[in-house]
């Protein structure tokens, strides 16, 4: 309103302070007369016009005039100058305005009006005091001169704050470094160090910063690195204790507790603190927490100067909550890191620790395989012949698995050499083509005893080889033994040849060939191929292993090129010369003992894997037959196994294993006790079995073309073999293997070595089992034979009443037809309602029958009744119903006691019954009550003179659908009274037997007790 | 015009069922001879002669084969009639092994009855070498 009245009062202005904007109202209301510019009425017209350009501006514009620096802005300008100098020095000195920066602004103005020459800023810090106090300020800005008429009179500015701007790169900036520098952080503390590190060059925004990090229980933090303020400072204790009533420096507890981070008036915290960059020290302080991902504690706590010249606002509180994350993430990927180290190191470790193992307990094994070799050989060479053949075949077999066992251990003992980088080779000048054919001549009868051609082709060379000999041994042998394993028909040849740069050994077979997917890892160590057919499944998967770190040893290699089912070439280029090789190398002398074994431990394992003794006309590819005749059990001493007699000598077992002396020694241990078949692996087994099963399979799980699991699956898919017991043996020890072995469905599992009394047992104890699974299936059988059969006499008894009332129904209408006379037809109808009563009756017994056998027994209803009664009105019912025979019954004239009358009634009717059809018509049938001594209970016998029951039935009788052997006792009754009756006495809590001699009768008894306990009747 | 009525021996364990053929047999103007078991059927055959026997082939004490077999024996053998309650196949392989003249399965029409045992008379003299 006031300006409007102003408006009002001077019109004359409204041109120069037009457009009404808030500082035109300001600059009319201005009373200029008291300024150094007087009044706008006596203004030069570039002044006026500057502030009319000012004025219409949108964008930030100030300007001063004349040499007292005359300030002018527009709105767009208020902020930058603040609302505690505005109005103040509109029409005020410029200089006084922006005292605090006259010495950077000054001589920049006073340029421009001393030059023309305008300037212009980007981006400048300016440190203004807008706001009462020092503020960091970026300014972009141009001063350019304002002329009237020649002489520059006037600046006029041009000016965009720019310290948001600044500010926000600056800060995205520390961000990026704090990530950059923590990247290699080894673990939380030196996370922490970096980042503070990172800080110290972002002290404009974080004057200083503590970083604790939070012990594991959250009861301690402990000061891991600073910025800009020394530790071992008052404000920087090395140790601040967390938890209820502790109270440090820094109030961590509260920030623990609420999760959220606090910012403290510095004022009030008693120490001084450093402000960085800054004179004055921060105004507050932020302690925020740093969070670890999936914990509720966090991992550390940062404690952070504000800016003394910069308001928190919340771009700059969410830059240190960005901070405290940045460090979060830099301690958490630390902490991984550090795990992840760890775990390389253990692993590393565990490594070094499996190589020294294995060259302990390689040398561990040397010593003494060496000492048992070099006495069996001393006794094979001279005292062979004083050995009895069983001993010596015996001996020759131990000989045999220990060189075998004793090149695997010198196969480790190379790798473990190899592994700790101690391999000590002795590079020699040698011809080598002499070498090679010499230790390929060695496999020569190997190769051809399995039928194979075998070609040798080692030319000549005048330059010799450097190598080492042992190496070479092993290279050659290995791929020999190889190629042997895999060949089946046609041939392995050996070719060495001098190319221009290398040595060339080929071993060419035309064998089985390498599956693709399987060359990348041929040459990995344990790395076997699966599913190939092989002469054996024995291996460790090491020798083309070996072979490979052998050739590279000679700075060579070895390839392989292979065609399925065509045959493999392996092919081992070492480098002429010695130039390739170790000096200190070269002619040096072994300092450790050789592994080399000569080719006798790989000719002996091969010759184990051909057909046992058989002629060199082996047919190729044939598997070898198995061994069937058993061998006489001269083996096993007594006492090695469990005294039991060869009971089941005619139980037959099939034997399953490629290692031929397994086989051996497996037969020689079984065969006293049964007869052994053998088989040299699971298909070859599963051909014998269905050929003639056997009692029980003993089979290795490791073995070529079909291994044990494979041969067992066959085994239990098979109708005809399924129930033949199976027990595994394996080299694979652990409760895994075993669980396997028993998951796949074997009936045992045995780990090697075994001894041979377990062995013999455990085979014992499946033949058992069999035995009485078998007797338990033929039960079984017998028992639904003998219901199959109570069913067809059911059907048959059934079928007499049916066949009668059928007829007689026929006759009747047939009579009455004829017009037959009432009498005749009368007799007809009384015929077919007695047929139907018998009929009812059968059904009535089906009925109780069936419950019988579904264990749906009616509940006795007890009440007081006359025992003799029952039994009187049994043999009266007989009477009615047709039979003519006398029963004689003798006792008291009544006996009371505590039954179910219909339940006893059916319990004579049953025994009456049963006596009538097995008793001639002529002999009475003599039933007799006597109440026993004691007072206590009654027993009822009933007793023919009929065909009576052979001995063998005696203790069955009382089985339902068991009827007494003899022929007469199989025609008649459907074997359930007897059954019928035995329940309802045993419910009565009384017993039921039966005394007979085939020929002279049968008398049978039951005793009842007068009175029922209340647990006499189970239901 | 038949010189006399035909005997028939009806060889059967069950009461009731003796007794109802019998009716159906003289029903039809033959005179019937009972017999419960294949003992007092042999002996039967050798007083009375019978010109056909109907046989019971599941009887206690001799069985109804065991019967059929002492039958056979007889030098003069009348043709035999099986009845029984078998499965169809088990009656046709007795009634083969047996010679028999003619076969009935229980339950029975009594015109197939009294049919078969016609057809079976009209044959005679002489066993019939096989059952149809």
């Amino acid at each position: 309103m006031e300006s409007a009245l102003r408006e009002l009062a001077e019109p004359a202005e409204q041109g120069l302070f037009g457009g009404g904007s808030e500082m035109a109202r300001a600059m009319a209301a201005k009373d200029w007369s008291a300024t150094a510019v007087g009044s706008p009425e006596d203004w030069p017209a570039a002044l006026r016009t500057a502030v009319e350009i000012c004025l219409s501006s949108r964008f930030p514009i100030c300007m001063t005039w004349g040499p007292d620096y005359t300030t002018f802005y527009n709105d767009a300008y208020l902020p930058i100058i603040g609302a505690l100098r505005h109005p103040r020095y509109l029409g005020g000195s410029f200089k006084e305005c922006w005292s605090e920066i006259w010495d950077v602004i000054g001589p920049m103005i006073d340029g421009v009006l001393a030059t023309g020459q305008a300037t212009y800023s980007e981006d400048l810090l300016l440190l203004i005091a807008r706001s009462g106090h020092l503020e960091e300020a970026y300014f972009t800005f141009s001063y350019s001169p304002i002329r009237d008429g020649g002489a520059v009179r006037g600046m006029f500015c041009a000016v965009s704050e720019t310290t948001e701007r600044v500010l926000g790169e600056r800060r995205l900036l520390a961000l990026r470094e704090l990530a950059a520098t923590t990247l290699d952080a080894r673990d939380a503390e030196h996370a922490c160090r970096l980042s503070c590190q990172a800080l110290d060059a972002q002290a404009y925004d974080v004057p200083f910063a503590l970083a604790y990090l939070l012990d594991q229980g959250g009861r301690q933090a402990r000061l891991a690195a600073s910025s800009g303020m020394d530790a071992a400072q008052p404000m920087a204790p090395e140790r601040i204790e967390l938890g209820r009533g502790q109270s440090g420096v820094w109030p961590l507890t509260d920030v623990l507790a609420s999760g959220a981070s606090v910012e403290l008036d510095a004022r009030r915290l008693g120490g001084s603190l450093p402000g960085g960059p800054w004179a004055e020290p921060p105004g507050s302080v932020l302690v925020l927490p740093v969070a670890r991902a999936g914990h509720s504690l966090p991992a550390a706590f940062l404690v952070a100067g504000v800016s003394p010249r910069r308001a928190l606002d919340d771009q700059y509180r969410g830059f240190f909550e960005l901070l405290a994350g940045q460090l979060s993430t830099a301690i958490a990927s630390a902490e991984a890191r550090e795990q992840e180290r760890r775990r390389a190191e253990a692993l590393a470790e565990l490594d070094r620790a499996k190589t020294a193992f294995f060259n302990n307990i390689s040398h561990e094994f040397r010593t003494p395989l060496t000492l048992q070799l070099g006495p069996l050989e001393e006794l094979l060479a001279r005292d062979a012949a004083g050995l009895p053949d069983s001993a010596r075949e015996r001996v020759e077999m131990i000989q045999r698995s220990s060189l075998r066992l004793l090149k695997l251990v010198n196969t480790l003992l190379d790798f473990s050499r190899i592994e700790a980088g101690r391999v000590e080779a002795s590079f020699e000048a040698t011809d080598l083509p002499a070498l090679t054919a010499s230790l390929a001549s060695e496999f020569r009868s190997a190769v051809e005893r399995a039928g194979l051609r075998f070609e040798v082709d080692c030319p000549p060379s005048a330059e010799p080889a450097w190598v080492d000999r042992d190496m070479w041994e092993k290279i050659v042998l290995n791929l020999l033994s190889n190629a042997l394993k895999f060949t089946f028909n046609g041939g392995i040849s050996v070719r060495l040849r001098r190319r221009r740069q290398h040595f060339e050994l080929a071993v060419r077979d035309t064998g089985v060939g390498i599956p693709e997917d399987e060359m990348p890892r041929l040459f990995e160590r344990f790395h076997r191929v699966a599913g190939v057919q092989a002469r054996t499944f024995e291996g460790s998967g090491i020798g083309l292993s070996l072979v490979d770190e052998l050739a590279r040893l000679h700075g060579g290699e070895v390839t392989v090129a292979s065609r399925l089912g065509r045959g493999s070439t392996f092919t081992v280029r070492l480098p002429r010369g010695r130039g390739r090789l170790p000096a200190e190398r070269l002619g040096a002398s072994r300092g450790r003992a050789s592994t080399a074994t000569g080719a006798k431990p790989f000719v002996e394992e091969a010759l184990r894997w051909l057909p046992a003794a058989t002629p060199t006309s082996a047919v190729p590819g044939a598997s070898p037959e198995p061994a069937w005749a058993p061998r006489p059990g001269d083996a096993v001493p007594a006492s090695a196994v469990p005294a039991a007699g060869p009971e089941r000598a005619q139980a037959c077992l099939l034997l399953v294993d490629d290692n031929a002396d397994m086989r051996d020694y497996a037969t020689s241990l079984l065969s006293p006790w049964w007869t052994v078949r053998t088989a040299a692996d699971g298909a070859e087994a599963l051909e014998a079995l269905r050929r003639q099963p056997a009692d029980l399979v003993l089979a290795d799980v490791m073995m070529p073309r079909l291994d044990g699991v494979q041969l067992l699956q066959a085994i239990r898919a098979d109708p005809r073999l399924r129930g033949t017991p199976v027990i595994l043996l394996s080299a694979r020890s652990g409760e895994e293997a075993t669980v396997d072995g028993l998951q796949a469905g074997a009936d045992d599992y045995l780990i090697k070595p075994f001894v041979a009394r377990e062995l013999v047992a455990r085979v014992r104890a499946h033949l058992e089992l069999a035995q009485a699974r078998a007797t338990a299936r033929q039960e079984l059988e017998e028992a639904l034979r003998l219901r199959n059969q109570a069913l067809i006499d059911l059907m048959h008894d059934l079928n007499t009443p049916l066949t009668a009332i059928s007829g007689l129904a026929q006759l009747l209408l047939r009579q009455l037809a004829r017009g037959a006379d009432a009498e005749r037809l009368s007799t007809l109808a009384e015929s077919l309602l007695e047929s139907a009563r018998r009929l009812q009756t059968m059904v009535a017994d089906l009925d109780r029958t069936v419950r019988l056998d579904v264990g749906d027994r009616p509940r006795l209803r007890l009440s007081r009744c006359d025992l003799v009664a029952v039994v009187r009105g049994e043999i009266e019912e007989a009477a009615r119903a047709g039979e003519r025979r006398q029963v004689a019954l003798d006792g008291p004239p009544e006996l009371a006691g505590e039954w179910d009358a219909h339940a006893l009634g059916r319990v004579f009717a049953n025994l009456l019954s049963n006596a009538f059809k097995f008793s001639p018509p002529g002999e009475a049938v003599r039933v007799a009550v006597a109440p026993e001594t004691d007072g206590g209970s009654v027993v009822v016998s009933v007793a023919d003179r009929g065909i009576g029951i052979p001995a063998a039935d005696l203790s069955r009788i009382f089985e339902r659908y068991q009827r007494a052997g003899n022929a007469q006792a199989q025609a008649a009754g459907k074997g359930v009274g007897l059954a019928e009756a035995f329940e309802l006495v045993r419910q009565h809590g009384g017993t039921i037997w039966v005394d007979s001699q085939e020929g002279r009768g049968s008398t049978f008894s039951v005793r009842l007790p007068l009175e029922q306990a209340a647990s006499a009747a189970p239901a | 015009v038949k010189a006399a009525t035909p005997l028939v021996l009806v060889v059967e364990d069950d009461p009731h069922i003796r007794q109802l053929i019998t009716l159906v047999l003289e029903d039809d103007g033959l005179r019937v001879a009972q017999a419960k078991n294949g003992r007092e059927a042999v002996d039967q055959v050798r007083a009375r002669r019978p010109a056909a026997v109907l046989l019971d082939l599941a009887m206690p004490a001799v069985s109804g084969l065991d019967a059929l077999a002492e039958l056979q024996r007889l030098d003069r053998q009348p043709p035999i009639v099986i009845c029984s309650a078998g499965s169809d196949r088990e009656v046709r392989a007795f009634a083969a092994a047996a010679h028999a003249a003619g076969v009935i399965r229980k339950p029975f029409q009594i015109e197939e009855l009294a049919a078969t045992v016609r057809r079976v008379l009209s044959e005679v003299p002489g066993p019939v070498a096989h059952a149809s």
